[in-house]
This record gives C-alpha cells, sequence and structure tokens, in this order.
C-alpha cells in the first residue's frame, strides 16, 4: 500500500519538475523537435550471394551522419567490422565457410538508423550446374499430407536423383494448400517439418514433367494429375529458385488455361515465328455457338390464346471463320460483318435474326403448336486445340483436333444443330422433317418456310397411340391424323396420386379460378403435374360436377366441385394399354392449385 | 393360408383387375380413390409379401391374413404391419429418401408414421390393405368404407 502511494507521487513529482524545466528553458527544448526526422535512405550492402574465398562488401552511407558496417555469422550477433567507419564505403573480407550478415548502421544527432541486410555465404566450393540435357533427366518424388492441420492436402516434392542438391533446381520444397486451391511455398521449412513430410504417402498418380518452363537455364516441375490427388486443384508447375544453396521452390503457378494458353501459343511460337500472325487470322474470333429450341403449347379455348412452354433443346457447337477461309479481321465486329457477307447477309444482326425468326406453327382445332429457335454467338479467344502440354511433338501432332476444326464447314453448322435436332423429332414422331431456306433477311423468311414438317406416315396416330409421355403427341394428332380432331381430356396429379387415373376433366385447367377448389383435388394432390389425354371411347364414363373437398386443406369448403368431371368407375377405362384414354404427354407446371 | 396362396390371389386376378386405388387401414392412398396403381409385380420375402407398381409404389405387407377377393376389389383384412414407398414420378429417390406410410399394428391400435408432408389417421377396424378397381361414383369421395362380403355400391 505505501508503495503505491510513494509510486504515484513520484509520477507526480517528474511531471511538475518538466513542467518547470520547459517554462524556464523554452530555447533548449526548440532544439529538439518533439517527432524525429524521416528516417535515413540506407540501402543494404552489395555482396556476392555465395563465394569461395575472399569477397568484397560495398555500401553508401548518409551525408551529415557517422556510417559504418555491421556483421553477424550465421545468425549470432551483431558486430562492428573495423575500419569500416565514414567515409569507408568498401573493404574487402576474408572469412570460414558459413552465413555472414551486413547492414549499415548509422548515427547523428537525431539518434541510429539501421540499413537492410545483405548475406553471403561462404563455401568451400561452388555447386556446378548440369546441362539442360542432363537436368531433364532429374528424378522426383510427391508426397501428399497436411503440414498445418487445415484439413487441406500440401505437396512436398524432394529430387531424389541426379545433379547437386545445391545448384538451384528444386531439391526439397513444401507448398501448403491455401483457401484458393492454389499453393504456397513454404520459404524456410524446418528440419521438422520436413521430417513429417518425410512420412507423407506417396502420390504416384501424380506425374512430374521436368522441363525448364521459364527458360532460365534450371528445369522446373509440373506436377501433372494433381487433381487425382488432391481433389479440386488445377496442376501445378514449381519453379526452380535458380539461386545456389536454394533447393526450395521459388513459386507455384497453377496451370489453368489462361497458363495453359500462354504456354502453348509460346511454344506453337517458338516453332513457327509467323505463329501469332497466323493464329489470329486463322482462330478470331470463334463463336460458341448456342441454339435454343423450345416448343409451346397454346390453346385457343374460349378464345383466349394460352400458351405455355412444354419442352426446349439446347444444341451448342464451337464454330471459327477459318471454317468459311475468312481472316485477316482486327475485330469482332468486322468479322460479324466478314460471317454474314460470306452467307450472303447483309448484316449480322439480319443473319442472326433469320434464325430467331426460324419458328414454326402447328394449328389444331382446339390448340396449336409453337417451336421457337434462340440462337446466341459467343466470341471467344480460345486457341483452337492443344490440350495437353507435350514439348517433345509439334503441336500440330499433340492435337488433332485442331485439324477438326479448321476442316470444318460453318456454313452447316447451325442447320446441322437444326438436323440433329428435327432427327430426334422424326425418330419419335414418326414425321418426317425437313429443313431450309433461302431467305436473306426476316422479311423473307416468314414462318412455315423456315421449317417445312412433312407427315411421314398419312395414319400417323395409330403409331403415335401407344407412345407415352411424348411431347406433341395430341397435337401432332391434331395435325396429322386425318381421321379427326382429338378431344383432349386432362388430369391433374403429382405424388403420391397416379397419373393414371379416374378422374379426368375436359376443361383446360390453365383456365381455372382456383383449380384445387374447382376440381376438388385433396390436400395430398400436390398439383403438380398434368397429363393430357384422349377420349377415345366415353361408355362407362361418368359425367359430373368435381365432388367438393372439404377441409382439405384447410379452408377449403364448397358446395361442390365447378369443374365438369369425368369419372371412369372402372380402372379398364383407364389403363394406359387397352384402357379408352390415349395418354398425352405428362408435363412438369406451375399448379393453378 | 400361407403367405404364398395370399401371392396367387393377386396373380390370378384378371390382368383387367391387376390395379386399382389403394387403402390402408381405412386411408386412401392419395386422398381418394382416384389414382390407379397399376400391379407390376408380386413377391414375397420371408413373412412379407411385396407388391410393386408400375408407377413406382411398393407396398410391403407384413403377416398377411384374411383375404377377401370380391368384384370391386381386394382386400387384406389383417397384418402385423404394412409399408407403402413412393418416389416423385420421373424422380427416383434413393431408398433412404422415398416417402413412405409405415402402419404397425400394436395390440389393437394402428400406429403410423410417415416422412411426407401429410400424415393421415387410419381407422379401427379397417382392413389392412385394399386394392380397388371398381369404385362406384357415391364412394369416390375421402371418406372410406367397407364391410365383409359386401361390394360398395
Amino acid at each position: 500500500m505505501h508503495m503505491e502511494i510513494r509510486t504515484q507521487i513520484c509520477k507526480h513529482l517528474k511531471a511538475a519538475q518538466l513542467l518547470v524545466f520547459m517554462f524556464f528553458f523554452p530555447a533548449a527544448y526548440a532544439q529538439f523537435p518533439m517527432f524525429p526526422p524521416a528516417p535515413y535512405e540506407l540501402y543494404s550492402p552489395t555482396t556476392p550471394d555465395f563465394i569461395v574465398g575472399g569477397y568484397t562488401v560495398e555500401w553508401q552511407d548518409t551525408t551529415g551522419s557517422i556510417c559504418w558496417l555491421s556483421e553477424r555469422v550465421n545468425n549470432g550477433s551483431w558486430a562492428t567490422v573495423p575500419n569500416t567507419y565514414s567515409p569507408t564505403r568498401t573493404v574487402t573480407l576474408s572469412r570460414s565457410v558459413g552465413t555472414y550478415d551486413y547492414q549499415v548502421v548509422c548515427i547523428d544527432d537525431y539518434g541510429g538508423v539501421l540499413g537492410p541486410v545483405s548475406t553471403v555465404g561462404v563455401v568451400t566450393s561452388m555447386p556446378t550446374l548440369d546441362s539442360l540435357a542432363v537436368q531433364l533427366g532429374y528424378q522426383f518424388q510427391i508426397r501428399t499430407g497436411d503440414l498445418n492441420s487445415d484439413g487441406k492436402k500440401d505437396i512436398y516434392l524432394k529430387r531424389t536423383s541426379g545433379g547437386n542438391a545445391n545448384n538451384g533446381v528444386i531439391d526439397k520444397t513444401i507448398l501448403t494448400q491455401n483457401t484458393d486451391g492454389d499453393f504456397d511455398v513454404v520459404e524456410n521449412p524446418t528440419s521438422g517439418q520436413f521430417s513429417a513430410a518425410e512420412g507423407w504417402p506417396i502420390a504416384s498418380a501424380v506425374e512430374a514433367v521436368v522441363n525448364d518452363f521459364n527458360v532460365d537455364g534450371r528445369v522446373d516441375v509440373l506436377l501433372k494429375n494433381l487433381d487425382s490427388t488432391v481433389s479440386n486443384v488445377d496442376d501445378q508447375i514449381l519453379f526452380s529458385s535458380g539461386e545456389f544453396f536454394k533447393g526450395v521452390a521459388q513459386a507455384a503457378t497453377s496451370m489453368d488455361f489462361e497458363f495453359e494458353k500462354f504456354f502453348r501459343d509460346t511454344y506453337n511460337w517458338i516453332l513457327d515465328p509467323n505463329y501469332f500472325a497466323q493464329a489470329i487470322s486463322a482462330s478470331l474470333p470463334a463463336y460458341n455457338f448456342s441454339l435454343d429450341i423450345g416448343v409451346y403449347f397454346c390453346s385457343y379455348w374460349f378464345g383466349f390464346p394460352t400458351c405455355f412452354n412444354v419442352g426446349h433443346a439446347l444444341f451448342e457447337q464451337t464454330v471459327t471463320l477459318a471454317m468459311l477461309g475468312l481472316s485477316g479481321y482486327e475485330t469482332t465486329a468486322e468479322a460479324e460483318q466478314g460471317l454474314a457477307n460470306a452467307l450472303g447477309f447483309a448484316s449480322y444482326d439480319t443473319f442472326e435474326c433469320v434464325l430467331v425468326c426460324g419458328w414454326i406453327e402447328f394449328y389444331g382445332f382446339y390448340s396449336s403448336t409453337i417451336f421457337t429457335f434462340y440462337d446466341v454467338w459467343t466470341p471467344t479467344t480460345e486457341s483452337p486445340g492443344f490440350d495437353d502440354i507435350n514439348f517433345s511433338q509439334p503441336a500440330s501432332e499433340t492435337e488433332p483436333s485442331l485439324s477438326i476444326i479448321i476442316g470444318a464447314d460453318i456454313v452447316n453448322a447451325p442447320y446441322s444443330a437444326l438436323e440433329e435436332f428435327s432427327g430426334y423429332l422424326s425418330d419419335r414422331l414418326g414425321v418426317e422433317i425437313n429443313i431450309g431456306t433461302d431467305a436473306a433477311s426476316c422479311e423473307d423468311a416468314p414462318k412455315f418456310q423456315s421449317l417445312v414438317f412433312v407427315p411421314a406416315i398419312p395414319a400417323c396416330a395409330t403409331v403415335l397411340s401407344g407412345v407415352i409421355n411424348t411431347i406433341g403427341i395430341i397435337l401432332i394428332d391434331a395435325a396429322f391424323d386425318s381421321v379427326g380432331q382429338p378431344s383432349p381430356i386432362y388430369r391433374v396429379y403429382g405424388p403420391p396420386v397416379d397419373m393414371v387415373g379416374r378422374s379426368w376433366t375436359p376443361e383446360l385447367p390453365f383456365l381455372i379460378f382456383d383449380y384445387r377448389d374447382g376440381a376438388g383435388l385433396p390436400a395430398v394432390n400436390p398439383c403438380t403435374k398434368i397429363v393430357f389425354g384422349d377420349l377415345s371411347d366415353s361408355s362407362g364414363m361418368i359425367v359430373r360436377q368435381a365432388l367438393p373437398i372439404i377441409n382439405q386443406p384447410p379452408g377449403y369448403s364448397v358446395s361442390g366441385g365447378r369443374v365438369t368431371e369425368y369419372y371412369f368407375p372402372n380402372i379398364s377405362h383407364v389403363q394406359i394399354i387397352g384402357g379408352r384414354i390415349k395418354y398425352g404427354p405428362s408435363l412438369n407446371f406451375t399448379p393453378p392449385c | 393360408m400361407t403367405l404364398c396362396e395370399i401371392g396367387q390371389f393377386f396373380k390370378r386376378l384378371p390382368s383387367a383387375n391387376q390395379g386399382g386405388s389403394l387403402a390402408f387401414f381405412g386411408c386412401w392412398f392419395g386422398g381418394r380413390p382416384d389414382g390407379v396403381a397399376m400391379l407390376k409385380s408380386v413377391s414375397l420375402n420371408k413373412e412379407i409379401l411385396i407388391l410393386d407398381f408400375v408407377e413406382g409404389e411398393r407396398v410391403e405387407i407384413s403377416g398377411p391374413s384374411d383375404v377377401e377377393v370380391l368384384e370391386d376389389a381386394l382386400i387384406i383384412w389383417r397384418a402385423s404391419s404394412v409399408v407403402c414407398y413412393w418416389d416423385n414420378f420421373g424422380e427416383m429417390l434413393s431408398p433412404a429418401s422415398r416417402k413412405h406410410y409405415r402402419f404397425k399394428v400394436v395390440d389393437d391400435n394402428v400406429q403410423v408414421s410417415t416422412n411426407h408432408k401429410h400424415s393421415i389417421i387410419p381407422q379401427k377396424g379397417a382392413p389392412a390393405f385394399e386394392m380397388a378397381w371398381y369404385v362406384h361414383p357415391d364412394f369416390s369421395g375421402p371418406e372410406y368404407n367397407r364391410e365383409r362380403g359386401k361390394i360398395r355400391g
């Protein structure tokens, strides 16, 4: 207690003493500003990295200051190097084997400043560096484990044979995986970390591809198929430090798309100085052609056309101007205009529009079907070909797809997609579909001319009646069955309520307000699917108003359903095969309930 | 009556009647006798009768007895437990995630559990299982009604 009081009194006395001193000696305090001046601009001494025998250290000092050279050996204590005080700026030293750090120290009226450190390695002999041809034969081993216990696999790469361990090529290095899936080099691994990594399992599925990727005279290592052992990561290139006595990697780089492209282009350029000029004219711009074909069903009941999407197909294909023999365009706009010119269109927009306008409508008595086409051309700068790094072969041999792409025909590319789709429809619907247009603009490409659908089988309804869940079955009936128009009936269901069922309605559910209430569907019917049917025989069928649902779900309490219901007491009337209903498409839809 | 003999009842049904609206302990599957499950196969596994249906439902009846075949339905009046599985149509679920109703007879009571959002309340004295290929329009509502030896309507 007494000690605390004494301490407090001393503090107050010291503060009072300082104030009195400043009052009587203001000039003296003016010479010592409250803040120190800007620090010296000191630089690290110039030294060799590694040396055998004596060496020279050079440095700079600061005018008005007294400077000298400070040294420490093997991370020991700092000491002044004799005979290095200003104005001396160089000294020749001879030291025994070890690691020596040097820094400049200066002092003036404001105090002392330490400069950055340089390091010299004094060695008995310098390691030799093999020729690149010899380095290519170096062997490496890859192990994976979790160094920092973060749950992510880390990598340990060790040279198992070839060359001097200190020759600046990777000898032993550990890389930790970061949160982005990239890897960071552990700069100064401890012996304990190396020892732990030596115990990790060997990643035999990962291939160590040795090459001088950065052309610095020392081989680097590509970890190929790395994701076979470390999931969700790109292959990595580990670059050698290029410094003697530094066996850890200088850096690790992910072999992502851009990186691959860089190397592929560089490699091709080395093989052929005209590569870039040719590549630009041959492959740019390239397009990813995407064609979305939609199928819509439209009903004209009550005079109000109601359409909904019943399916679509997406086709994609990569095309290039090289396919047309077109080249020399410097911008995408120029290339698109060239594309349009080559195809005989006034502009690229017009060319694009012809495809967009490529739609057709089937008219039925109650309804119609519309096929729509939406095309998207996405320019891409991706170079053609080259899936793999294989520097022992010319690129043209390593990537056969290059010739495949060049050999393709851009004129047929969009239509081949349509032909594929038409083939699909032909197989499913038993109709022949012809595609073709000579139109040069939207105005010249009216509907019905862009695509021509011709029934191949006159009585195709017979063929189609056995098909379940095929888009357009009812509508194809309407279009091509010359026997008569269908009488569509509908059933709304969903698990656990079966598609096959006793209750149907001739009223299009989409036009019924609150269909659950109107049709009396219990709450357990999720009302997520609809099936079309063709009533082929009404014998045994009971026509009535749908039964009411009472408080199922809560709140529903009606005196009777508003929807006309076709009720089939006997299941033989509603079975898919042999029944009296021909089942049409079953569709997912937003419940009208 | 052995389990095998009960299975034969299903197999001997006329092909037009090999299916129907299903009910378990007085609860119509799907809320009312509207949906029609067509029988795909009948099999036995120890003391369990397994019925597989075309649209993916499976019914497993343990210890079935007291079977009645009428003109409108096949009825199993008693069983120690009944389980009904089903998928989202067109979307096959894993066995663990399939929807189900599990009925278990404990003393005179029927306990039911389900992973479906709509639970059901079993009726005391109702048959454990029914497959109705004919349902009179007057009995097509959600209420379940079945008397021994009598056709509905």
